[in-house]
Parts: structure tokens; C-alpha cells; sequence
């Protein structure tokens, strides 16, 4: 593994690290805190947290379900302001769920995995997954709980996996082995089967479009076409084409390990411009679709 | 290869596909929630309570369950309030279990709740809720038999004594021979 490689998964491990502290029991400084400020009692652990239940309770009017001054709806208001003017900062920086399967999947030896973001494009399978997440509740049982991830990794630290239900199991299968340790870069659940990650990407697809905003920029000068991002981006965001460097807004964490491994320093994250011509999808027989994301 | 979903129509097959995996994902879930038992309490001014017997059947374990943890099944309140205090005052929450053969531990994710002593040490408030599991651990040799454990489950008020109510709980296998 490279030095910059290795640099750069080292100090972002910090960040999840710090984040496992935040979020997940025995520590939780987070919920323990913001329980502190808003008086509410429930749980020192990610559950009291929780940033599926206001997202899959979006359509059903129960966004606030535990009150306004509640930690787990001032949460969710505080991602979408983050992924608003940041990115998806949490995901890219705190999300110890995510990271866990990332970084067990460097683990496994590159001809186990399967490259499932290159076998098919991961933004309609997340947003398809996110639509049909909202509307469950109305249809057949909500899956808020059913298929957290958050939930299977504090229960991985209370070392009980405790009964769980087929559904419980199949999700563990999905996070950790399918689209964990035996996917590309370890993210496939975070690419298709998050919805706190979609929603944080559907805002930050809209903020990037604003100047004073933070975002993943392009240095088309600079850029050699080595490839060494496209390799390492974890949730397979990056892609070479005839342009050159292509970047799915809707599936980028905004992570920064491109920015660390790029040799010539074309990868930035900051305000202004990003630099980007997004070519997710093309028209039927057409040229690609530009979504000029930083213009 | 060719990837999947990069041309427009082919990325509205994909949403669409997704979405009908993701709904049949939601319905596979609702049959989920028969693999555990749920009952609910509510707490009266009233003497002791018994509560509606509450029934688990083996036979309605789905396959990853049936593959991956057949024995370990819950008997829980649920998320919808738990045990609730519709009494005056507050109330000190003890939950004891009798005649169960089977391991068993109840759990709770009530920063409150001592796994230990099965005691809430903060008191159940007028109007409030307490949410919690007995989680059995059943005897493999017994898994295909009809009836395969039993028991009661107690809440009770640990300053005074006083039973509250009492959940019998029913483990059965109706596809046992």
C-alpha cells in the first residue's frame, strides 16, 4: 500500500474513531450531552441518536416524533444543515458504521470482492432504495429499525448480538459481508441501502450548486488521469472517461481520501467552483447529461 | 463490462427495480415481527393484573432465522409505550420471571434499568412508558417439541411488593410432531 494510501486511512480512522466515541455506548459523549441540554432521558447510545426514525417518519408527520427539543429530531436537523454547507460530513468523517465494513474490507484480498458500483450505477439503486424507504411505512413495516446498521454495530460493542429477528440477520449479512468485506472499498450499503446518506447527498447535490459551500473541486490541469482515486475511492464515486475525472455527487461522501492519495494535488475540498462536469447518466443514444454541480 | 443504470432509461429500471426489492425487503420485515412475542401492560389503580397469555410459535420463524439463531427467540413490549403507568403515582419498576426452563435475561435499552437487579432505579412516572425484553435462550433438544418452554413474567413494585401484573408467556412449536 502506498504511503499517502496508508496516511490517509490512518487519520481518517481518527475521525471515525471520534465519532464511535461520539455516538456509539459504553462512551456516547453526544447523545449523553445533548440529553443533558434538552432534558430528554433515553438511552447513552446511538438509539437515542437516531437519524433513521425523522427521515423514514418524513412523509408520515411524525418527523418529531419525541418532541422538537429532542436529540434525535435537533440531530437530524443539524445533518441536513452540515450536508447542506459541508457535505455528507457525517458520513465521510463520523460514521463508524460505515467505516467498520471499509475498513475489514481492505482485509480481504482484492479477487474475493466484487466491484458493485461498477457492475451498476449506485445512484438510482440508492434513491431507488431511499423512495421505497419512505413510503414502506404506508405499504408493508417501516424500515427504520429493521435494517440499521447503526443498531448492528452498537450491538457489536455490547458484544450481545442479543435475539435477533431474519431481518436483523439478512441486514447483518447485507452491511457487513455482501456489500461489506466482500464488496470494492467496503461501502455497498452505504452506496445502496442508507438513508441517512442518500438524504444527506440529495441536500449536499443542491448545496454544491452554491459557491459558499463546501464540495469535492476538480483541478482539470493538474489532473494526469492516473487513476490512483478511481482505485481508492471507497464507494467507487469516481470514474474515468473520455473527459477525463468524472464524480458522482449522489454517492460521494466527500471522505477526502481522493484529495490525500492524488499525487498531483488536482483533488481539493473547499468553497468556490467545484470544477466537476457530472456525467452520471446519459440521454438514451445521446451525449452525457451535464449536471454542472459548483456552476 | 458495461454498468448498469448509466443510461437514463436504464437508471429509471434501476430505481424501479431497487424500489420493488426495497418494498418486498418492508413486506418480508412485517412477517418478521411474528418471530417475536409482543404484549402490552397497562398499569391501573386496580389490585394485580393478569394479562392475556402471550403466545410464541417456533413454526412462524422465517429461514435466515431458522439457519442462523433458531433458539433465541423474545418476548417483549415492544416500542409502542411498553409498560405504561396509567396509576396516579409513580411507580417502582421490578420485572421477575417464573417457570421458565430456558437461560433467559431481561434486557432493556432504558439508561435507567439495572440488567442485574431487573429494577428501573428511577420511577415510572404517571403517563410514562417502560419498554423491555426477556430474551430465552431454549434447550436445542426441546426446539421440536409442541410445547417447548413456559412461564410468567412479573412487574412489580419493589418498594412496596406489590405484584402488578403477570404476562404468562407460552413457547410452542405447532410444527412439532
Amino acid at each position: 500500500m502506498q504511503k499517502p494510501v496508508k496516511a490517509s486511512l490512518k487519520d481518517r480512522a481518527k475521525w471515525y474513531l471520534l465519532g464511535f466515541v461520539l455516538f456509539f455506548g459504553p462512551i456516547a459523549i453526544y447523545p449523553r450531552l445533548m440529553q443533558l441540554l434538552t432534558g430528554e432521558e433515553r438511552f447513552a447510545n446511538i438509539h437515542s441518536v437516531c437519524l433513521r426514525m425523522p427521515i423514514g417518519n418524513l412523509f408520515t408527520g411524525k418527523v418529531a416524533l419525541h418532541g422538537v427539543v429532542s436529540v434525535s429530531f435537533i440531530s437530524f436537523l443539524l445533518l441536513i444543515i452540515s450536508a447542506f454547507f459541508l457535505g455528507p460530513f457525517f458520513c465521510g468523517r463520523l460514521c463508524a458504521a460505515g467505516a467498520v465494513p471499509e475498513y475489514l474490507s481492505r482485509i480481504i484480498p482484492d479477487r474475493w470482492k466484487i466491484n458493485w458500483a461498477k457492475i451498476v450505477n449506485p445512484t438510482p439503486v440508492r434513491y431507488g432504495f431511499f423512495a421505497a424507504f419512505l413510503i414502506a411505512p404506508f405499504l408493508a413495516q417501516a424500515l427504520t429499525c429493521n435494517m440499521c446498521q447503526f443498531a448492528l454495530l452498537q450491538k457489536c460493542v455490547d458484544t450481545n448480538f442479543g435475539v435477533m429477528s431474519s431481518m436483523t440477520i439478512l441486514t447483518l449479512f447485507f452491511w457487513l459481508v455482501l456489500f461489506g468485506i466482500f464488496n470494492v472499498g467496503g461501502r455497498g450499503y452505504c452506496n445502496f441501502m442508507c438513508p441517512v446518506g442518500a438524504l444527506q447527498n440529495l441536500v449536499h447535490s443542491i448545496g454544491a450548486r452554491f459557491g459558499f459551500t463546501y464540495k469535492l473541486r476538480l483541478d482539470r490541469e493538474r489532473c494526469t488521469s492516473c487513476g490512483i482515486c478511481v482505485k481508492e475511492c471507497p464507494m467507487g464515486v469516481l470514474s474515468k472517461n473520455s473527459d477525463g475525472l468524472s464524480h458522482k455527487i449522489h454517492n460521494c461522501l466527500t471522505c477526502r481520501h481522493c484529495e490525500r492519495v492524488c499525487p498531483k494535488g488536482a483533488l481539493s475540498y473547499g468553497t468556490g467552483d467545484s470544477g466537476w462536469k457530472e456525467t452520471g447518466i446519459k440521454m438514451p443514444g445521446g451525449p452525457d447529461v451535464p449536471v454542472d454541480a459548483g456552476k | 463490462m458495461k454498468t448498469l443504470g448509466n443510461s437514463r432509461w436504464s437508471a429509471i429500471l434501476v430505481f424501479f427495480v431497487m424500489f420493488a426489492f426495497t418494498l418486498s425487503l418492508s413486506f418480508f420485515a412485517k412477517q418478521t415481527v411474528r418471530e417475536r412475542s409482543e404484549f402490552r401492560v397497562i398499569l391501573t389503580p386496580a389490585a394485580a393484573q393478569g394479562v392475556r397469555p402471550t403466545v410464541l410459535d417456533l413454526a412462524n420463524q422465517l429461514l435466515p432465522k431458522k439457519l442462523v439463531q433458531p433458539s433465541k427467540v423474545s418476548v417483549t413490549t415492544g416500542h409502542r409505550g411498553g409498560i405504561i403507568n396509567k396509576t396516579q403515582e409513580p411507580l417502582w419498576i421490578e420485572v421477575a420471571t417464573r417457570g421458565f426452563e430456558s437461560k433467559h435475561q431481561i434486557d432493556s435499552l432504558n439508561i435507567h434499568f439495572d440488567k442485574v437487579e431487573r429494577r428501573l432505579m428511577t420511577p415510572l412516572n404517571p403517563g410514562e412508558g417502560f419498554i423491555f425484553s426477556v430474551d430465552l435462550e431454549l434447550p436445542k433438544d426441546k426446539l421440536k417439541e409442541n410445547a417447548v418452554d413456559s412461564g410468567v413474567i412479573e412487574i412489580i413494585n419493589y418498594q412496596t411488593g406489590q405484584l402488578l401484573a403477570e404476562v404468562p408467556v407460552s413457547i410452542i412449536n405447532s410444527h412439532a410432531n
